[in-house]
C-alpha cells in the first residue's frame, strides 16, 4: 500500500455507488481500479490502442450525453455528470492495468493525436488520470446526495486525503493540518453564507417562478401579444400522433373565456376526476357517446408523471394502459397523472360531439379597453346584421384578404394597444392576434366564443408512420357557439406552418434522428410481446457493431496482450522497460525513492554514483533509445538485456551491499 | 483585424496557462479545474452540493495563496550552458542552485526559460500554410494548437523544469537540463523561475531571476565521406590573403642577389644589413582551387522542412568538402546577396556553419539576383555545387551559364518525394528525397568523388 493512489480510486467509486445507488457498477469500478495493486499481471497497451479506447469512449460519452439531453433536456447534464465516473473509470482502468501505468497524453488531447513525437515540447508524454478521476467523481457524488447529511465533512475529508497523499515534497504535518483546518473553517462559513443568500434569492423569485409555471396550466394562458421582437420557436418534438394521414386536425389543450391585458383565463378552475369504465383503462369524456367514430393514438412525454392531454374536437373516449388518473374541467381541458414519464393514449372522437359546457356570460364579454376597436371593426364589417354562418364567412374573408402572418412584433404608437395596432394599422401578426381578434369580434356580433390553445397536426413522418408535433406547431384558434354547438374557427392565414418552419435550426434533423431512436426504443420497451429472441438479436447486433467499430477505428488487429511484470522473456520494448526497472529498483533501494514527477535520467544524474555513474549513464541512454527511439533489432535488444543483467550481477549487487551514505 | 484579435487572445490564454503552471503544483492545478467545474454545476444549489466542494477547494487555494505572499527563501541560480548545439540533438546543460536563506526549501521547481517571440498575423498565416498537414479539424477551427507550435518553434524549444524535494540552508545543488533544440539559429535564454511549495503543497512561492544567455544551434549535419570536387586551379589576383576581398598581392617565393633595375621596395633589408649587399625578395603569383556552394533560399516559408533539409544538405556538404588547400565560398540570397568564404586561413568552416545556422528563406521566387551573383564570380571558380529547393527553367539556366564558363557543376535538388535512392536527372542534377537524405547524400558524395580529378 505504498502507492500514493492506493485505495483512493476504490473508495471514491464506492462513495459514488452509495450516492447513485448503482452498487454493482461501483463495485466493478472499485475492483477494476484497485486490483492492479495486488496482482502482477499487466496488459501491454500500445499508444494506438490507447487512442482507440479514448475515441471509443468519447463516442460513447457523446452518444450518452445526446441521449440524456433528448430524454430530458433540463436534466440531461446532471444525469450525464452522474454517469460520467462510470465511463471515466474505464479509461483509468486501462491505465492502471497497462504496463506503462500512465495514460499517453496524445490519446486524450485531440491536437496531439497526430503528433507521434512531441518530445522536446512542454507536453508531458503521459499523465496519470487517477487524481482527475477522484475529483470529478466527487463532483458527481455531490449531484446525487440526499438533502440531509454530513456532506460537507465528507467532502472536506476526501479532498484533504487527496492533497495529503499528493503532496509534492516532504510534508510538515503540523503546519499542513493547521492550514487545512483554517481552510475548512473558512469554507464552512462560506457555505453558511451561500445557503442563506440562496434562501433569500429563492424567496424573492418565488413569485416570478410561480407566474412562469402558471403559463402551462389550464387556468390561464399568457399570450405573446404585447411582446416585442421575434418570437423564438423550438423545433423539439413534443407529441407523436398515429392517425389517418391527410386528415390534418387541431388538437385542443385548453379553452378560455376571459381576456385581460394579454392573458386569457377561465372562471371555473376546478377539475373533476373522471371515472374509468370498470378498470378497463377507458375513460368516457362524453356520457352519451356513440360507439363509432375516428381514432388516434398520441404519444407524449410527461413531466414527473403529470401533464395536459391534447384532444381533437369531439373526443368522447380515452384509453390509457396502466395506472392513470384523468381529470377534466368544464371547458374540455383534460389532464392526467400517470405512473411513468411517457404516456400513450388512444382517443375516439366524432365531430358531432362537444366536450365543453354551453356558453356563459364570460363567453360574450368584450373587455372595456378593446371595446372601441372591436366594435368599430365589427361595424365596418357589418357583423351585427349578419346571421352567424355569414359572420364566420366574413371574418375568414376579412383576415384572409387584409392580413398577413408574421413573427415580428413591433411596439405600437404611444397610447395605442397592440390589438388596436393589429386591427387598424399593422395588419400582421401571429396566431394569437388572429384568434384573440376573432373571438372578440364574434362576441361583438353576438356570437359566444372562446379562445383555444393547442397544436396543429401538420407534419407527417413517413418513417414512423405518424404525425410529429413540434413545439412550433403550437397554435391558437377560436370556438364559436353556432346552432347549439361549438364550431372550430381558425382565421390565421394559411401557410403559417411554413413560415414557422423557415426558422428551423440546422441541427434539428440530427436532433430528430436521436429523438426518433429514443421513441422507437421506448415503444419497443413498452410492448408486452418482446421476446427473448429479440433481446438476444439486439445484443448480438450491438456486439457486432462494437467489434466492427473497434476494427474500423484501429484499422487492423488489436495488439493487446498480457505480460507478467518483470518477465524477461518478452521481446517488446515495454519488457525492456521492465528490465531496466530492476536497475531503478536497485538504485531506489540504495538512494531512496525517485520523486514521481522527475524523469529517470534527471534523477540518476543527481545520484552520487562515482565510478558506476558512467555505466549507468550508458544503460540509461540505451534504454531511452530502445524505449522512445527507432525500432531496434532483436540483437540490440538482447545486447541491452545482457548489459542490464551484468550490471545487476556486478555493480548493482555491490551497490546494495555497500554501507549506506547520507541521503541525497 | 479579426486575426490580430484572435492572436491577442491566444497570447492572453498562453500567459494565463503559464502563470498557472508556475504558480500552482500539479494538485493545485487540478483543484483550479475543480473550482471551475463545481462552480458551473453548483449554480443550481437545489440539485447539487457541488457548491460545498467549490467552497472547500476555493478556501484551500486561497489559504495556500495567502501563505505564498510571504517572501520565500532566496534561491540563486547559475546556468552552465555550452555555446553551441545542434538542431534535433539533445542538448544538456547544468543549472546550479544555491539556497542563500536560513531555512530549507521544499518541493522546489526550477524552470529555465527561452525568450518568447510572438508571431505576427502574417507570420501566423504563413506558418499555418505549411503546418496544416499536422492539423486536425479541431486545430484548423481553433488555431491555438498551431499557434503554440509556432511559438515553440520561434522560441527554439521547451525547456523541461527540474524538481527537487528539498534544498537545505546554504546548500548548493546541480541539475542537468536536457532539451532538443527545435530550430537553427540563436536561442536566447531569458531567465529562471524558481518556485518552492507552501506547506499544503498546492501553490508555490515564485521568484524570477534574470539570467540572459545565448546559444547557437547549428543545422543538422549528415555524416558523409570526404568529397573531392572536380575543377582545376585558377589565378587569383590578390592571392589567398585577400581572396575573399580585393587588393593586389602575391605569395613570397624566395631571395636572390640584386640585379640592376630591381625595385628598391623589394629589397630585403634584414639580409642587406647582414650581408652588406642588397638582396631582393622574389614573388610568385598564386594559383589555387576555389569552389562555390550555392544555397537556394527561394519560395519557402520559415520553418519549412524542405528548406531545413536543404540547409542541412549544404552544411553536410561544406563539411565533407573541407580541405585546407581550397577555398569554399557560400552564396545565397536572403534579402540581399550574401557571400562567405572559408578555407586557406581566410576563415574557418565554423564561421560558415554559423552563417548557415542563421540563414532564412527568401519569400520571392525570382532567382535572378542569385544567378547574377554566381555568374559574376564564375571566372574565379573551379566548381560549383548548388543545393536547390526546386527544379525549373531559371535554375537550369543558371547551371547552363556556369557550364559555358567551363565550370564543373553539381546540383542537388532536395524534394519532398519519397524515393529511397538518389536519382540522377537528365541535366546531371541529383534529385534527393528529404525523407532519405542520410543515405542518399552518402551515395551522391561517392558519385561526386568518383567523377572528380
Amino acid at each position: 500500500m505504498k502507492h500514493r493512489f492506493a485505495l483512493m480510486s476504490g473508495i471514491i467509486s464506492l462513495v459514488w455507488g452509495a450516492a447513485s445507488g448503482w452498487w454493482p457498477v461501483a463495485i466493478f469500478m472499485a475492483l477494476g481500479l484497485e486490483l492492479p495493486l495486488l496482482l502482477r499481471r499487466r496488459l501491454y497497451v500500445s499508444d494506438k490502442d490507447f487512442i482507440l479506447f479514448s475515441k471509443l469512449l468519447m463516442l460513447i460519452m457523446c452518444l450518452l450525453f445526446l441521449g440524456l439531453l433528448i430524454d430530458e433536456p433540463r436534466d440531461g447534464l446532471p444525469n450525464f455528470i452522474t454517469w460520467m465516473p462510470a465511463l471515466l473509470s474505464l479509461l483509468v482502468m486501462i491505465q492502471v492495468w497497462s504496463e506503462q501505468g500512465t495514460y499517453p497524453l496524445r490519446a486524450i488531447v485531440i491536437s496531439l493525436v497526430r503528433s507521434a513525437d512531441y518530445t522536446g515540447t512542454a507536453w508531458p508524454r503521459a499523465v496519470d488520470l487517477r487524481m482527475l478521476f477522484f475529483l470529478l467523481t466527487l463532483v458527481s457524488v455531490s449531484m446525487n446526495l440526499p438533502e440531509q447529511g454530513p456532506w460537507f465533512v465528507l467532502f472536506a475529508v476526501l479532498i484533504a486525503w487527496l492533497i495529503w497523499r499528493n503532496h509534492p515534497g516532504r510534508r510538515r504535518p503540523g503546519l499542513w493540518l493547521a492550514m487545512a483546518l483554517a481552510a475548512t473553517a473558512l469554507s464552512q462559513t462560506m457555505v453558511v453564507g451561500i445557503d442563506s443568500m440562496h434562501r433569500r434569492i429563492q424567496q424573492h423569485s418565488a413569485e416570478c417562478i410561480s407566474e412562469y409555471w402558471a403559463r402551462i396550466n389550464a387556468r390561464q394562458t399568457h399570450t405573446a401579444i404585447g411582446n416585442i421582437g421575434r418570437l423564438k420557436l423550438s423545433g423539439r418534438i413534443v407529441y407523436r400522433v398515429a392517425a389517418e394521414p391527410g386528415h390534418k386536425r387541431l388538437l385542443m389543450r385548453a379553452a378560455f373565456s376571459s381576456y385581460n391585458d394579454g392573458t386569457w383565463s377561465v372562471d371555473d378552475h376546478r377539475f373533476r376526476i373522471l371515472q374509468q369504465e370498470s378498470d378497463s383503462g377507458v375513460w368516457l369524456l362524453q356520457d352519451d357517446a356513440a360507439k363509432s367514430g375516428e381514432e388516434m393514438e398520441v404519444s407524449q412525454q410527461l413531466r414527473r408523471g403529470a401533464g395536459m392531454l391534447i384532444l381533437p374536437a369531439g373526443a368522447y373516449r380515452l384509453r390509457i394502459s396502466g395506472d392513470a388518473e384523468v381529470e377534466a374541467n368544464s371547458y374540455g381541458a383534460t389532464r392526467v397523472q400517470y405512473d411513468q414519464d411517457r404516456i400513450n393514449y388512444r382517443i375516439m372522437f366524432h365531430d358531432a360531439f362537444a366536450t365543453s359546457k354551453p356558453p356563459g356570460v364570460l363567453d360574450r364579454l368584450i373587455p372595456d379597453e378593446y371595446n372601441d376597436v372591436i366594435l368599430e371593426t365589427a361595424q365596418q364589417l357589418g357583423l351585427a346584421e349578419l346571421p352567424p354562418e355569414q359572420v364566420v364567412t366574413r371574418l375568414q374573408a376579412f383576415f384572409r384578404d387584409n392580413f398577413s402572418y408574421s413573427l415580428e412584433q413591433r411596439a405600437p404608437e404611444r397610447g395605442q394597444s397592440f390589438l388596436d395596432a393589429f386591427l387598424r394599422q399593422r395588419r400582421e401578426g401571429h396566431c394569437e392576434y388572429f384568434a384573440t381578434s376573432t373571438t372578440l369580434l364574434l362576441r361583438a356580433a353576438g356570437i359566444p366564443s372562446r379562445y383555444v390553445v393547442g397544436y396543429s397536426m401538420d407534419e407527417y413522418d413517413d418513417t414512423l408512420d405518424r404525425y410529429v408535433i413540434r413545439e412550433r406547431h403550437g397554435h391558437a384558434w377560436t370556438q364559436a357557439w353556432i346552432n347549439g354547438s361549438w364550431q372550430t374557427l381558425d382565421t390565421t392565414p394559411a401557410g403559417w406552418q411554413i413560415a414557422d418552419a423557415m426558422h428551423e435550426r440546422w441541427w434539428q434533423g440530427l436532433y430528430d434522428v436521436f429523438g426518433n431512436i429514443r421513441y422507437l426504443v421506448a415503444r419497443w420497451w413498452d410492448q408486452d410481446d418482446k421476446g427473448l429472441a429479440f433481446n438476444i438479436t439486439a445484443l448480438l447486433v450491438a456486439l457486432v457493431l462494437i467489434i466492427y467499430l473497434l476494427r474500423r477505428l484501429q484499422g487492423g488487429g488489436i495488439s493487446l496482450r498480457w505480460n507478467r511484470a518483470g518477465d524477461n522473456a518478452g521481446q517488446s520494448a515495454a519488457n525492456d522497460e521492465l528490465q531496466f526497472r530492476e536497475v531503478l529498483r536497485c538504485l531506489e533501494q540504495r538512494f531512496g525513492r525517485r520523486p514521481p514527477a522527475r524523469p529517470v535520467r534527471t534523477w540518476i544524474s543527481t545520484l552520487p554514483l562515482d565510478g558506476d555513474g558512467g555505466q549507468i549513464e550508458i544503460l540509461t541512454t540505451e534504454f531511452y533509445r530502445l524505449r522512445y527511439g527507432e525500432q531496434a533489432d532483436a540483437e540490440r535488444v538482447a545486447g541491452f538485456r545482457r548489459q542490464v543483467q551484468a550490471w545487476l550481477a556486478g555493480p548493482g549487487k555491490a551497490l546494495l551491499t555497500a554501507p549506506a551514505d547520507p541521503p541525497v | 483585424m479579426a486575426l490580430a484579435g484572435r492572436l491577442r487572445r491566444f497570447a492572453w490564454l498562453y500567459d494565463l496557462g503559464r502563470r498557472i503552471h508556475l504558480r500552482y503544483t500539479h494538485s493545485g492545478r487540478l483543484l483550479v479545474f475543480v473550482i471551475v467545474v463545481s462552480a458551473i454545476i453548483g449554480i443550481d444549489m437545489n440539485r447539487s452540493f457541488s457548491y460545498q466542494i467549490f467552497t472547500i477547494v476555493f478556501c484551500l487555494l486561497f489559504i495556500a495563496w495567502l501563505v505564498t505572499l510571504r517572501r520565500g527563501q532566496s534561491l540563486e541560480v547559475q546556468r552552465l550552458a555550452p555555446e553551441l548545439a545542434s538542431v534535433g540533438q539533445t542538448l544538456r546543460y547544468r543549472l546550479r542552485i544555491h539556497n542563500d536563506g536560513d531555512e530549507a526549501c521544499k518541493a522546489v521547481r526550477i524552470q529555465d526559460t527561452l525568450k518568447e517571440v510572438f508571431p505576427s498575423a502574417e507570420e501566423f498565416q504563413a506558418w499555418r500554410r505549411q503546418d496544416s498537414r499536422r492539423e486536425n479539424w479541431f486545430d484548423r477551427r481553433i488555431g491555438y494548437p498551431g499557434w503554440l507550435r509556432q511559438l515553440a518553434f520561434n522560441r527554439g524549444g521547451d525547456l523541461p523544469s527540474a524538481h527537487l524535494d528539498e534544498i537545505g540552508p546554504g546548500e548548493t545543488r546541480e541539475f542537468v537540463v536536457e532539451f532538443v533544440p527545435g530550430r537553427r539559429g540563436y536561442l536566447n535564454f531569458e531567465g529562471v523561475f524558481v518556485g518552492h511549495s507552501e506547506p499544503l503543497g498546492l501553490c508555490r512561492y515564485v521568484q524570477r531571476q534574470s539570467l540572459p544567455g545565448r546559444l547557437l544551434v547549428m543545422p543538422k549535419i549528415y555524416p558523409l565521406p570526404r568529397v573531392v570536387l572536380a575543377g582545376g586551379r585558377h589565378y587569383h589576383q590578390g592571392g589567398v590573403s585577400l581572396a575573399a576581398s580585393t587588393a593586389d598581392a602575391a605569395e613570397f617565393h624566395g631571395l636572390r642577389d640584386y640585379r640592376a633595375g630591381d625595385p628598391i621596395r623589394n629589397i630585403h633589408w634584414r639580409s642587406f644589413a647582414k650581408l652588406g649587399e642588397p638582396v631582393i625578395k622574389t614573388w610568385e603569383e598564386e594559383y589555387f582551387v576555389r569552389h562555390a556552394l550555392v544555397l537556394d533560399t527561394y519560395g519557402e516559408e520559415r520553418g519549412s522542412r524542405l528548406f531545413e533539409e536543404a540547409v542541412s544538405t549544404a552544411a553536410s556538404m561544406a563539411l565533407a568538402c573541407n580541405d585546407q588547400e581550397l577555398l569554399l565560398e557560400l552564396m545565397f540570397v536572403a534579402g540581399q546577396a550574401h557571400s562567405f568564404t572559408a578555407g586557406r586561413h581566410v576563415d574557418s568552416l565554423h564561421g560558415m556553419l554559423e552563417v548557415l545556422a542563421c540563414v532564412q528563406p527568401e519569400p520571392a521566387t525570382d532567382i535572378s539576383i542569385l544567378t547574377q551573383n554566381v555568374l559574376a564570380r564564375g571566372h574565379q571558380l573551379a566548381s560549383v555545387m548548388c543545393v536547390f529547393l526546386s527544379w525549373d527553367q531559371s535554375r537550369r539556366d543558371l547551371l547552363d551559364g556556369l557550364r559555358k564558363c567551363g565550370i564543373s557543376v553539381t546540383a542537388l535538388v532536395v524534394t519532398d518525394g519519397h524515393g529511397e535512392k538518389a536519382v540522377q536527372g537528365e541535366d546531371g542534377q541529383f534529385l534527393l528525397s528529404m525523407d532519405h537524405l542520410a543515405t542518399q547524400l552518402v551515395q551522391v558524395a561517392a558519385r561526386i568523388t568518383e567523377g572528380g580529378p
